[in-house]
C-alpha cells in the first residue's frame, strides 16, 4: 500500500540557491577550460577527418601526403581529446565532489540533531555519497553542453559553407531529433513511473513473502502462494514486453532519421553533381558531418536529463546544508563543583505527538537514580534533553539554580556521558572503541586497568589481535553482553561527572549479564548517575526511583516503597489465575 | 583506516561457481530455447545485412548516383532497419519468457526450502534471487548466445569478401587481431582490477559514513566532532584519489581503442592508397574496404568482451542453480493424514542448530491432550526449539516426537501443520485486505457472519468496523500501520477461524503493553478452552493458569508442575516470576 502511494518526486533548486551551495568550494576553472579545449578540438578533428573522407573520393585515392598526415594527426588528436575529457571531466567533477562532500559532513557533524532525528540515517548517508557525486557532475555538465551547443554551431555553419541548399534540406533535422529524443525522455519518464506503480504490487508481495517463509510454512499455504508468485511473474512479463517494444519503437525512429540524414545528401546531391554544381566530395563530405550532427544532438538530449538529476541531488544537499547549526552559542564553563538537576515541567513531542507533557523531578547529585516506566513514556527523550542533544519544548532543565541552557553546549555535553541501550561500536579497533572521545593520549596500563574494571579484559586478550582486533560492522562480532562491557570500558575511561546509562533490555545470557551488572557498579561508584533499568536488580542498587507514565513523573521514593506495588501486583494476578484454573 | 576491506564490495564479486551447477541451472532454468534460437537467427541475418552495407556505400562514395545504386542503398539501410526492430522483438520476447520460467523455477524451489536452507541465505539473498539475479542472469546469457553466432557470421562473410578485393588487403585485417587480445587480457584486467580497487574505497566511505551517522548521538554526546570532521574529509580525500586513478585508467583505455582504431584505418587508408596506385584495386573496392574497417574493429572488440561475460554469466547462474536444488522439506513420503487424539511426548529429544552447540540436549516431557502447559526460562534455554521440532520446521538429531503413539515424523507435513496453529510474538501477516488477513491458511470458505464472530471474539471487530472500507480494507506491509495488539488481535482471530486443534504460542504478548496482554490472554484462555495449548511465556496471566509449567534452562528440564508448587520448589522459577512482575507493573 505504501509503495502505490509513494511517488517520485524531484526535488528542484533556484539558480541562487545552487551558487549559495557551491561557495566556498573552488571551482576549477581551469579544468573546465580544458573540458570545453578539448570538446572543440574533438569537434574539429572529426570535422577534418570528415573533409578529408570527401578530398579522398574526389582525388580518387591520389591525396597528397599533407593531406594523409593531416588525417593520421586529427585522429591522433580525436583519441588525445577522447582520453583528455575523461581524465579533465574526472578531476573537475572530483574536485568539486570533494569540497561539496567535505562542506556537507562538517555541516552534518555539527547541525543540530532534533532536525534531521526522524530522517532515517541511511538518506543522510545517500547525501553524501550519491547525491554529492551526482551534484558535483553540474558544473562540469553545463560546460559539456556549452561545448555541444558551440559544435552544432559549428558543424551546422560548415554545413551551410560547403552548400546552403543542402544544408536547408537537411536541417529541420536537428530540432526533430532533439524534440523527438526530448519528448521519448518526458514519456519514458512517465512510463517508468507508471511500470513501478503497476509492478509496487509485486514488489511488496516478493518483499513480503522472502522474508516471512516461515508464516508461509505454519499456516500451510505453499500451494496458494506458489500460485500467486507466478501470477506476479506474468505480470511483470507483459510489463517488460510492453517497455521493450516501446524502446524498439524509439530506436525504430530513431533510425529513420538516420535515413534521411543518408537520402538527403545522396538524393539532393546527386542532382546538383550532375549539374556539375559541386563535386561527389562535397556530398560524401557533407553526408559524413550530418551523422555527426545526430551523435552531438543526441548527446545534447543526454545532457538535459543528467542535469535534471543533478539539480535534483544538489537540492537534497542544500537542503542539510540548510539545517539550523549548534556551533558558536558559547556559555558558561562546567567547571563547578557538581549540582542536582531539576527537571521543571519539562514537556517535549515529536512532531504532533507529545513524549513527555510536564515532568518535574530532581536527580540527586553523587547519588544513583533509576528511571523506570512502559515503552514510549519518553525515557530515552528525557536522556536526550538532560544530555542536551535536544532542546525542550516546554519547561526547563536547571543545574542547582541555574538554566542548564546557560553553560556551553560542548562543555556540558563532555562533562554527561551517556550509554546508549544498543551499546553501538565504532568502526575500527577495540582500543580506539575504549578510547573513543578521551582527547589525551592513553598509556597501555590504563587501558588494561579499565578495561579489566569493565570485564573486558578476559575476552579482549583470548582475541589473537587483542586490543587492535577490529570491529566488525555494528559491532556483529561481539556478543550483546561484550558490546555493552566496552561501551562501560568508554565510559569509565572518560571519566565523566554525570552518567545517563540505558540498560539493555537485550537477552544477554546469564553468565554475560552478571560481569555486566559487577561493570556498571563499578561505573556508577560515587558518580552522579540516571540509569534506566531494565531489571530488578539494577532498581535494588538505585537510591532513588522515578516512574515515568504518560508523560510525567507519577511516582518517585526509594526502591522498596516503589517495589512494593510489583509485589501486590503479583499476588493479585496469582489469585486470578488460581481462580481460572479453577474453573 | 579505508583500507578495509567491505565484504559487499569485494574487488572479486564473481561468484566463483563451478560447471556442474552451471548445468543445473540450464537443466532446470526451462530457457526459450525456441525464442532464443529464433533471435539468434535473425542476428545473423542482421550482421549479414551489415556486410552488405560498405560496398552499395561504396558505390555512391565513389562517384556512382546513379538511380540502381541509390535505391540499393535505400533497400539495404531499410532492411537494416527492419533486421534490428526483428532482432530486437526476437530478444524481447526470448529475454522477457525465460526470465519469467527461471523466476518460477526458482520461486517453487523457494516454497518448498527447508527451514534450515533458509536461515542460513537472507531474505535479501531470496529476494534478489527471483528478481535482480535472474533478470541479469539471463539477459547476459541470452545476449552472449544470441550475438555470438552473428558476430563470427560478420567476420565470415567480411574477411573472404575483403580478400576478394585484393588479399594484401586481408593482411592489413589480420594485424589487427593481436591488438584486441592485448585488450582483452591486459587492459581489460586492468580496469577490472582499478574499478575493483575503487569499490573497496567507495566501500570504505559508504562504511564508515553510515556507521558515524548511524552513531551521530554518540559523536554529539562524546564531543567529538573535530575528530570526525577530519576523518571524513580524510576518507572522502581517499575516494578522491581512487576517483582520479580510475579516470586515468578509463582515459587510458579510450585513447586505447580509438588509437587501435586509428591503426586500423591508418593501415586502411594507406595501404589501400599504395594497392590504389598500383591499380592492384579500384577505387570503389578501397572505399568499401575503408567502410568495413570500423565495423570489423567493433565486432572483433564485442567477441573478446563475449569471452568475458561468458565467465561472469557462468558464475551467476551457478549461484542460481544452487537455489534450484535448495534441500525441500518432505512433503510426500509421510502418506499418514489422519492425525491421532493423545498427548505430546518428547522422548530424550536432543538437537543443535549448528555442529557442537547444543540447543536442546535429551529432553523429555508429556504435554497432556487439552490442557495448557507453559514454558517458561531464560533466553537461549531451547523453548522456542521446542515448538519449532513440534511444527517440523526441524528434525531432531536424537530421541523422538509423538502424539499419542504415533511418531510426528510419520504424519503427512501438511496435515499435520493444517492440525496446529503456530502463533509468535511478531503476529505475522501480509498486505492485502483484511478479510484475506483473517483467512490466510484457512482452507474453507469462510462466510462473513462467521468471520465477524471471529473478529468480536479476538477483540478486533471494533477496530475493523472503524477501518475506512471495514473487512475490505487494504492492510500496509505487513500489517504494519496496526499496533502490536491489533495486529495480535488479528491473528487470533484467524487462528480462531482456523480452529486447529494443536496451539503454539511463543511469546504471544512479550510485545504488548500489560494491560493489552492481559486482555489477549484472556481472549486465548476464551477463545481455545479444551484445545491442547503450548505457550512459550512468562506472562503471569498464563503461567498461573498454566495446568503445568516445564521450566527450561540450558537446553534441559530443570523443574515442572504448577506455579503455586514451583514458587515454593524452583528458586529459578521464583526469580523469573518476580523479574517478570516487575515488567510487567513498571516496564510495559
Amino acid at each position: 500500500m505504501n509503495h502505490k502511494n509513494r511517488k517520485f518526486i524531484l526535488e528542484k533548486s533556484t539558480i541562487r540557491d545552487n551558487i549559495w551551495a557551491m561557495k566556498g568550494i573552488r571551482i576549477p576553472v581551469l579544468f573546465l577550460i580544458l573540458i570545453f579545449a578539448m570538446a572543440m578540438l574533438s569537434a574539429y578533428s572529426a570535422m577534418n577527418i570528415s573533409l578529408f573522407t570527401g578530398n579522398m573520393v574526389d582525388a580518387q585515392g591520389d591525396v597528397p601526403t599533407r593531406q594523409l598526415v593531416k588525417f593520421t594527426v586529427s585522429y591522433l588528436l580525436i583519441a588525445i581529446a577522447s582520453a583528455g575529457t575523461v581524465v579533465f571531466s574526472a578531476f573537475a567533477s572530483e574536485k568539486i565532489n570533494l569540497g561539496l562532500r567535505t562542506k556537507l559532513w562538517r555541516k552534518i557533524m555539527y547541525a543540530a540533531q532534533s532536525s534531521y532525528s526522524r530522517d532515517s540515517g541511511e538518506s543522510l548517508v545517500s547525501r553524501v555519497t550519491a547525491d554529492c557525486d551526482f551534484a558535483s557532475k553540474l558544473v562540469t555538465i553545463l560546460v559539456q553542453m556549452l561545448a555541444t551547443s558551440v559544435t552544432l554551431v559549428l558543424y551546422i555553419s560548415k554545413m551551410f559553407s560547403l552548400n546552403s541548399r543542402l544544408a536547408i534540406a537537411m536541417i529541420w533535422l536537428v530540432p526533430a531529433t532533439v524534440l523527438f529524443g526530448y519528448g521519448y525522455a518526458r514519456l519514458h519518464f512517465v512510463i517508468a513511473q507508471k511500470t513501478q506503480a503497476m509492478l509496487a504490487g509485486t514488489t511488496t508481495y516478493l518483499v513480503e513473502h522472502t522474508k516471512s517463509l516461515n508464516l508461509i510454512k505454519t499456516s500451510g499455504t505453499q500451494a496458494e502462494e506458489t500460485e500467486k508468485g507466478l501470477h506476479h511473474f506474468d505480470k511483470q512479463y507483459s510489463m517488460q514486453l510492453k517497455t521493450g517494444l516501446m524502446s524498439i519503437a524509439y530506436n525504430a525512429i530513431q533510425h529513420l532519421f538516420d535515413i534521411f540524414s543518408l537520402l538527403i545528401p545522396f538524393l539532393i546531391g546527386a542532382r546538383l553533381v550532375e549539374d556539375k554544381i559541386i563535386r561527389v566530395g562535397i556530398v560524401i563530405a557533407f553526408y559524413s558531418i550530418a551523422r555527426n550532427v545526430g551523435t552531438v544532438a543526441t548527446n545534447f538530449i543526454n545532457y538535459v536529463g543528467t542535469i535534471r538529476q543533478a539539480n535534483g541531488a544538489l537540492a537534497r544537499v542544500i537542503k542539510v546544508l540548510r539545517l539550523p547549526d549548534e556551533r558558536g552559542a558559547g556559555g558558561r564553563t562546567m567547571d563547578v563543583p557538581d549540582q542536582d538537576i531539576v527537571m521543571e515541567e519539562v514537556g517535549f513531542s515529536y512532531g504532533d505527538k507529545p513524549v513527555l507533557k510536564s515532568v518535574s523531578c530532581t536527580i540527586p547529585k553523587k547519588k544513583v537514580t533509576a528511571l523506570i516506566g512502559p515503552n514510549g513514556s519518553g525515557k530515552s527523550t528525557l536522556f536526550r534533553l538532560i544530555d542536551r542533544l535536544a532542546e525542550p519544548g516546554e519547561g526547563r532543565i536547571c543545574f542547582g539554580e541555574r538554566p542548564a541552557a546557560d553553560y556551553d553546549l560542548f562543555e556540558w555535553r563532555r562533562a554527561f556521558c551517556l550509554v546508549a541501550q544498543e551499546s553501538p561500536l565504532m568502526e575500527g579497533t577495540i582500543r580506539e572503541n575504549i578510547c573513543y572521545g578521551c582527547e589525551r593520549a592513553v598509556s597501555r596500563e590504563e587501558l588494561e586497568k579499565v578495561a579489566k574494571q569493565a570485564h573486558v579484559y578476559d575476552f579482549v586478550s583470548r582475541l589473537p589481535d587483542g586490543f587492535e582486533t577490529k570491529v566488525a560492522l555494528g559491532g556483529s562480532n561481539f556478543s550483546g553482553g561484550q558490546r555493552q562491557c566496552i561501551a562501560i570500558a568508554r565510559a569509565i575511561m572518560n571519566n565523566p561527572d554525570y552518567l545517563l546509562l540505558d540498560e539493555a533490555t537485550s537477552n544477554l545470557d546469564a553468565r554475560s549479564e552478571r560481569s555486566v551488572v559487577e561493570a556498571l557498579n563499578e561505573l556508577m561508584k560515587g558518580r552522579t548517575t540516571v540509569i534506566i533499568a531494565h531489571s530488578l536488580a539494577s532498581i535494588r542498587n538505585a537510591d532513588h526511583v522515578i516512574v515515568l507514565h504518560d508523560g510525567k513523573a507519577e511516582s518517585t521514593g526509594s526502591p522498596e516503597q516503589i517495589l512494593q506495588t510489583a509485589d501486590s501486583y503479583l499476588s493479585k494476578v496469582a489469585q486470578r489465575g488460581k481462580k481460572f484454573a479453577a474453573d | 583506516m579505508m583500507k578495509k576491506v567491505n565484504s559487499k564490495y569485494s574487488s572479486d564479486g564473481v561468484f566463483k561457481g563451478n560447471g556442474k551447477e552451471f548445468g543445473i541451472f540450464l537443466k532446470y532454468a526451462h530457457l526459450s530455447w525456441g525464442w532464443i534460437a529464433f533471435a539468434a537467427l535473425v542476428t545473423v541475418g542482421y550482421y549479414l545485412t551489415v556486410t552488405r552495407l560498405p560496398g552499395s556505400t561504396a558505390a555512391l562514395f565513389s562517384g556512382n548516383f546513379s538511380d540502381s545504386a541509390i535505391t540499393g542503398l535505400i533497400v539495404n539501410f531499410s532492411s537494416l532497419m527492419v533486421m534490428m526492430m526483428l532482432v530486437g522483438i526476437a530478444s524481447l520476447i526470448a529475454e522477457s519468457r525465460s526470465v519469467r520460467s527461471v523466476r518460477r523455477a526458482v520461486w517453487i524451489r523457494m516454497m518448498g526450502i527447508r527451514a534450515d536452507y533458509y536461515d542460513g541465505h537472507s531474505a535479501a539473498e531470496l529476494l534478489s534471487a527471483v528478481t535482480s539475479d535472474t533478470e541479469m542472469t539471463v539477459k547476459q546469457l541470452i545476449q552472449v548466445i544470441t550475438t555470438a553466432p552473428g558476430l563470427i557470421m560478420y567476420l565470415t562473410q567480411a574477411l573472404p569478401l575483403i580478400n576478394g578485393f585484393s588479399p594484401k588487403l586481408l593482411w592489413a585485417v589480420l594485424i589487427l587481431i593481436p591488438f584486441y587480445i592485448i585488450y582483452a587480457f591486459f587492459m581489460g584486467r586492468w580496469q577490472y582490477k582499478v574499478s575493483g580497487h575503487i569499490q573497496v574505497r567507495i566501500g570504505g566511505l559508504t562504511g564508515y559514513l553510515s556507521d558515524r551517522i548511524r552513531n551521530l548521538t554518540m559523536i554529539k554526546s562524546f564531543v567529538t566532532e573535530k575528530q570526525e570532521e577530519e576523518k571524513g574529509v580524510a576518507a572522502s580525500r581517499e575516494l578522491y584519489k581512487a576517483n582520479i586513478h580510475y579516470s586515468y585508467a578509463s582515459g587510458a583505455i579510450v585513447a586505447y581503442t580509438i588509437l587501435a582504431e586509428i591503426v586500423g584505418i591508418i593501415i586502411a587508408v594507406l595501404w589501400g592508397c599504395v594497392l590504389l596506385r598500383s591499380g592492384e584495386i579500384n577505387l570503389e573496392a578501397w572505399l568499401a574496404f575503408y567502410l568495413f574497417v570500423p565495423t570489423i574493429n567493433t565486432v572483433l572488440r564485442q567477441l573478446t568482451n563475449i569471452w568475458a561475460s561468458l565467465k561472469e554469466v557462468q558464475g551467476r547462474a551457478a549461484r542460481l542453480g544452487g537455489m534450484m536444488v535448495a534441500p525441500q522439506e518432505d512433503r510426500n513420503q509421510n502418506e499418514q493424514e489422519d492425525i491421532p487424539v493423545g498427548d505430546i511426548r518428547f522422548d530424550h529429544v536432543g538437537f543443535s542448530y549448528r555442529e557442537g552447540i547444543s540447543v536442546l540436549d535429551g529432553v523429555s516431557f508429556t504435554v497432556p491432550a487439552g490442557k495448557m502447559t507453559a514454558i517458561v526460562g531464560l533466553s537461549g534455554s531451547g523453548k522456542t526449539t521446542v515448538l519449532r521440532l513440534i511444527e517440523k520446521l526441524y528434525t531432531p538429531q536424537s530421541g523422538e516426537i509423538r502424539i499419542g503413539n504415533t511418531p510426528i515424523d510419520k504424519l503427512n507435513l501438511d496435515a499435520w501443520r493444517d492440525y496446529l496453529s503456530y502463533v509468535d510474538q511478531n503476529a505475522e501477516m501480509f498486505s492485502g485486505t483484511v478479510r484475506e488477513a483473517l483467512t490466510y491458511g484457512v482452507h474453507r470458505p469462510v462466510e462473513a457472519d462467521e468471520m465477524e464472530r471471529a473478529a468480536k471474539r479476538a477483540g478486533i471487530h471494533d477496530f475493523i468496523a472503524s477501518l475506512p472500507d471495514t473487512y475490505d480494507t487494504r492492510l500496509a506491509l505487513w500489517g504494519n500501520t496496526m499496533s502490536g495488539g491489533q495486529r495480535q488481535r488479528m491473528v487470533i482471530a484467524r487462528e480462531l477461524l482456523k480452529n486447529a486443534d494443536i496451539l503454539l504460542l511463543d511469546e504471544p504478548t512479550s510485545a504488548l503493553d500489560s494491560e493489552s496482554a492481559a486482555k489477549v490472554s484472556e481472549t486465548f484462555f476464551k477463545g481455545f478452552e479444551g484445545k491442547t495449548v503450548i505457550a512459550v511465556t512468562h506472562e503471569l496471566n498464563f503461567i498461573t493458569a498454566a495446568d503445568q509449567i516445564i521450566v527450561m534452562s540450558g537446553g534441559k528440564i530443570s523443574a515442572s508442575g504448577r506455579h503455586q508448587e514451583l514458587m515454593h520448589s524452583c528458586p529459578m522459577y521464583r526469580e523469573l516470576v518476580e523479574e517478570q512482575s516487575y515488567q510487567e507493573v513498571f516496564a510495559k
